[in-house]
């Protein structure tokens, strides 16, 4: 009987150091974080949110909740200033911080949660925001976006390095629904008018916007900062596609490039019936 | 042997019980200026002082009111062992060098008012002769610890001297340690190791012979001031915005250091009291420098950036937001140090846009000296003396500390981007290059000076009147030699500048007229030149050889007329003076808003006048009471116009030029009021205890002089805002109280008796919170005229501090 009791304590022994010491062999455990804190806010999709604005118009958010997204465009090239486009599955939307070198912190394929009560829901010729502030008393609608300081209330950081992939889109289903999505578009070529220019006037750092012609019909308005590091570079000649975030200028459709590297124009400029009725 | 060990071991336990306070700089002068304490006598004898009461109290207690007698700030000057320390080159510090080791020197004469020195001739307010001639030290061993909760944690030293015989080597010696650790001052933490000896021989025929080497390697945080509203934000009086948190630890980049070695050797030949000569060569050959986070192409990391606060909001809704954040988060108030290295590490091509630099200078000094003395007779005496310095200084960058990246561009951060290709290159021969940690970056050039001063005195003595004057010939020379050739002086960077030489001349005199062994007078009378110093002579010479415009000689000419009671047990003082500073000039790197681009600003032929009535009554009651008194007004103020210019960084392009507003403003931060009143008591030989308080009033913020240009002032024309703009702050007037308390005592080892001095003292008894530094910042909203975008910056007392000195003495 003792002989078997040893073994008994002997055996369970080895078996809770093998166990202790697989355990500590394995990463992490399988065990959930505690949701603690803001954690708890009710998540929305973009596509409700943006609902919940009607254009001209600002809206406080009062109610507990925030929004899960990935970060698609930011001020790495400073063809965006102060703002950053995040999109999720049903969506996408500007968010506006007021701080600089935002690409530091938040690179594209960053998903982010955003918390969103006392932010506010604007539009900027009709393209969709989240600001933290507005003032009305000059009797325009002026915004602000985050402060720097507060980056961290605001939005935590949830994943890194989420792959981001445009969503293909041509003329024809361009609308309001993409505002701040990664689109990309097929088959486009600059206006030959505009091929011996440069994306914007990078000397006096005054904005452009150049004609981005479909093969198929159909014109976008590659908008473009004073800013940018690449406001300087010359239009290609070719076609192809580009990518960039969809964005509206009042009723112009615009795209706005990230870098110069989401131009893919390899083929030859197009011919054809559509293309002369451009 | 082994007795005096256990005996140290009980010391040192003993003494390690206790804890804490005061401030550093004001213990260690104290040390200097304490002559009793040279000689052992830890409690002075009451009266015996023969310095200025004024300046004693101003200098130990005051120093939170940056009270300077007379306003005249950076006028003193040290001489140790014959040979003066200071540099006209920016970058060494010679009392840094020796932090913390006051005490390995003897004084030998302290000098107010321009007085005629036996020691030499000095130009300045106020000088002191330090000696560390190793005869001077009793033999024995000395050890003191000391606790305090102000600029240092625990401090202690060991000094052992030899006593010698005729033509015996005579040893003195001396080890220090003062430590904080993080977190534990404003300033962050200190560390401070230092050892010195001196060594002395006398040889035949009144000839002796010394040399001395101190050497202290001290590491040390810096506090950096902030604006109002981050204090009320922190709820700290001593906030700090230059830390922050790394991995869970604070992180304190903000620092200044030192690691100079300084040797001197003298030789001393004296003819029976009648004549003496003195030859003194000195060298250090070391580094100081200082560490701070910088950056470029990214976010300003500062957490007090005016952006980043409540303020600079205008929906309340936003500032209260703000307000609470920052209320409920202390660490926002702090450096994030763990997004800066995330950033870093997270860059593409690993580039850091964050990086610890320090700014570097390797410093090499040489010194030669003589001084000549002479008693021609009774009445007449003279001396005669000669300093040629030979200053070569270093400057250059290097990263400390990458912070998570692998490498940081050379590239010059505040150059405005013209779009040319090489404007921002720090170094056009290896361009865009990636500097790695413990690299040099940046400015790369050398400052080189070489002062010949020499000078003669005279002096006459007559049972009635004391005549003396004296005379002063120097010359500066100064070259630049640059190691890089930037991107935007491609031909101003590189190579060794022209010879720059400026001569200066002044004399002085005094007149003692007594009236009696009790009653003096005294007039003193003076017109001094002043060479520029290097960092006057050149714009920038970190990046260029420009001269700066505006360059003469600092011309400062004054008279004062004093008289003097000395009874037995009361001392009277009363003093009035005039002095007239012409030539004054600044020079000033800014972000301008109105050009959007970093400026140069530079200021000449600034005159100031500084005149007032100072008194002081010392006396002694009952034998055993003493008491200090104190009262001066002064009037500080600019007395002109002066001429400046604003140049524009990137091409030194002047776009603005003409006078300043200034005259009448005030010329100094230093209180014009002050009262002081100081009272110690001896009721035993052992026992001191002291109460100092101090009043000041009239204390001025220190401005920013371009701000108030005719070209911004003149076309106001409403006169609130013209005075708003115009008119400088004064501080509230406040009151500082300290005290301390001295005893010695012995204790019985066996047959000897051990003698053990205690020291307590508090500083700021009552925690007033009291500003030691208030200035506008350069940076000025020209645009709109908003002087509240950029406020004030402040930097706090400390608040009530206090330390436990206790020293054993061992015959």
């Amino acid at each position: 009987m003792k002989i078997k009791t040893s073994l008994t304590i002997f055996i369970s022994s080895i078996a809770i150091v093998v166990l202790f010491f697989s355990a500590a062999c394995l990463k992490q455990t399988a065990y959930a974080q505690p949701v603690n804190g803001n954690d708890t806010d009710s998540l929305i999709s973009i596509k409700a949110l943006r609902k919940l604005h009607a254009m001209g118009n600002f809206e406080p958010i009062t109610k507990s909740m925030a929004l899960e997204a990935t970060i698609v465009a930011n001020d790495e090239h400073d063809n965006l200033y102060k703002s950053i486009s995040i999109q999720d599955s049903s969506g996408g939307i500007l968010l506006n911080l007021d701080g600089s070198s935002l690409y530091q912190t938040y690179p594209v394929g960053t998903t982010v949660r955003i918390r969103l009560q006392n932010l506010f829901l604007t539009d900027y010729r009709r393209m969709l925001q989240l600001v933290a502030s507005v003032d009305t008393s000059s009797g325009q609608l002026l915004t602000t976006g985050i402060p720097a300081p507060l980056f961290s209330k605001y939005i935590k950081v949830v994943k890194e390095n989420t792959s981001v992939v445009p969503m293909v889109v041509s003329f024809k289903n361009l609308a309001d629904s993409l505002q701040g999505r990664l689109i990309k578009i097929s088959n486009v070529e600059f206006s030959s008018a505009d091929t011996n220019s440069t994306f914007a006037d990078k000397k006096n750092k005054i904005g452009a916007s150049r004609g981005l012609k479909f093969c198929t019909g159909g014109t976008i308005y590659l908008r473009t900062s004073g800013y940018a590091d690449f406001a300087g570079i010359s239009l290609p000649k070719n076609n192809g596609d580009i990518v960039g975030i969809y964005s509206v200028y009042n009723y112009e459709k615009q795209l706005l490039l990230r870098d110069t590297s989401d131009i893919l124009f390899r083929s030859k400029r197009c011919t054809g019936a559509a293309w002369l009725k451009n | 042997m082994v007795s005096i060990h256990k005996l140290l071991l009980i010391f040192l336990l003993l003494v390690f019980q206790f804890a804490h306070a005061q401030n550093e700089e004001e213990i260690t002068k104290q040390w200097v200026y304490d002559e009793n304490e040279r000689t052992y006598n830890w409690v002075p004898t009451l009266l015996k002082s023969n310095r200025n009461i004024l300046t004693s109290i101003s200098q130990f207690n005051g120093y939170v009111f940056n009270w300077i007698p007379r306003g005249q700030a950076y006028n003193n000057s040290t001489i140790i062992d014959g040979i003066n320390w200071d540099s006209n080159l920016n970058g060494w510090n010679a009392s840094f060098s020796y932090t913390g080791m006051y005490k390995i020197f003897h004084q030998k004469q302290s000098d107010e008012n321009l007085e005629y020195s036996t020691e030499g001739y000095s130009k300045n307010y106020r000088t002191s002769y330090l000696t560390t001639s190793a005869n001077l030290f009793k033999k024995g061993w000395q050890l003191h610890t000391a606790f305090s909760n102000a600029s240092y944690i625990n401090e202690g030293h060991i000094q052992y001297s030899t006593a010698g015989k005729h033509n015996e080597w005579i040893l003195h010696s001396f080890l220090v340690f003062q430590n904080t650790p993080n977190g534990l001052s404003p300033g962050g933490y200190k560390k401070i190791k230092g050892a010195a000896f001196s060594i002395e021989k006398k040889l035949k025929n009144n000839q002796s012979f010394g040399l001395t080497l101190w050497w202290d390697q001290a590491n040390q945080g810096k506090q950096a001031p902030s604006v109002l509203e981050a204090y009320t934000l922190s709820q700290l009086r001593n906030y700090n915005p230059s830390w922050g948190w790394l991995d869970g630890q604070a992180y304190y980049p903000n620092s200044k250091y030192t690691n100079v070695p300084v040797f001197s050797i003298r030789y001393e030949k004296s003819w029976r009291d009648k004549a003496m000569l003195q030859i003194n060569f000195g060298l250090a050959i070391g580094e100081q420098g200082t560490s701070q986070l910088d950056w470029t192409s990214t976010a300003d990391p500062r957490p007090d950036y005016y952006r980043y606060l409540p303020s600079y909001r205008k929906d309340s809704s936003t500032r209260s937001q703000l307000t609470k954040w920052f209320e409920s988060n202390p660490q926002a108030l702090q450096i994030n140090f763990d997004r800066i290295q995330k950033i870093n590490t997270a860059s593409v091509s690993k580039r850091s846009f964050y990086i610890i630099n320090k700014n570097r200078a390797n410093i090499i000094l040489a010194r030669a000296a003589a001084l000549y003395k002479l008693e021609i007779n009774n009445y007449w005496s003279m001396n005669v003396g000669i300093q040629i310095a030979k200053d070569k200084i270093h400057y250059f960058n290097s990263i400390d500390n990458l912070l998570g990246g692998q490498f940081y561009y050379n590239y010059n951060g505040w150059v405005i981007d013209d779009g040319l290709v090489n404007s921002f290159q720090n170094n056009i021969q290896s361009p865009d290059q990636k500097i790695k940690e413990g690299e040099r970056w940046g400015p790369n050039y050398e400052l080189q000076s070489m002062q010949a001063t020499s000078w003669l005195q005279i002096k006459n003595t007559s049972p009635r009147w004391e005549f003396s004057t004296g005379l002063n010939y120097a010359m500066d020379l100064f070259q630049r030699n640059g190691f890089n050739q930037n991107g935007l002086f491609i031909n101003n960077s590189l190579g060794r500048s022209s010879l720059l030489y400026f001569p200066s001349v002044g004399y002085k005199g005094q007149v003692l007229y007594k009236y009696s062994g009790r009653f003096y007078a005294r007039s003193i009378f003076f017109n001094q030149q002043f060479a520029p110093n290097a960092s006057a002579v050149f714009l920038d010479p970190a990046f260029h050889a420009f001269q700066t415009p505006f360059l003469l000689p600092l011309l400062k000419n004054g008279i004062d007329l004093s008289f003097y009671f000395r009874g037995v047990d009361t001392k009277i003082m009363i003093s009035t003076y005039f002095q007239k500073v012409k030539n004054e000039a600044e020079k000033r790197f800014f972000y301008h808003d109105r050009y959007g681009s970093f400026v140069y600003g530079v200021i000449g032929q600034k005159e100031s006048i500084y005149q007032g009535v100072e008194s002081s009554v010392e006396t002694l009651l009952f034998n055993f009471l003493q008491v200090d008194m104190s009262f001066n007004i002064g009037r500080y103020y600019i007395s002109n116009n002066p001429l400046y210019e604003i140049l524009l960084a990137n091409d030194i392009y002047k776009v603005e030029s003409g006078l300043l507003r200034l005259k009448n403003l005030p010329a100094t931060t230093g209180p014009e009021i002050t009262e002081a009143i100081s009272i110690q008591v001896q009721p035993t030989y052992s026992t001191r205890v002291s109460l100092t308080g101090i009043y000041a009033a009239k204390r001025a913020i220190s401005y920013d002089y371009y701000r108030r240009s005719a070209l911004m002032l003149d076309p106001i024309a409403t006169q609130k805002l013209y005075t708003s703009l115009h008119d400088v702050e004064y501080l509230p007037s406040q009151f500082v109280l300290n005290a301390s308390m001295s005893k010695s005592f012995n204790i019985s080892y066996g047959k000897q008796k051990l003698p053990i001095y205690c020291n307590f003292s508090f500083k700021n008894l009552l925690g007033t919170l009291i500003p030691v530094l208030v200035f506008e910042q350069s940076r000025f909203d020209y645009i709109n005229l908003n002087p509240n975008k950029y406020p004030l910056k402040y930097l706090y007392d400390q608040g009530l501090t206090y330390a436990i000195g206790i020293q054993l003495q061992i015959q």
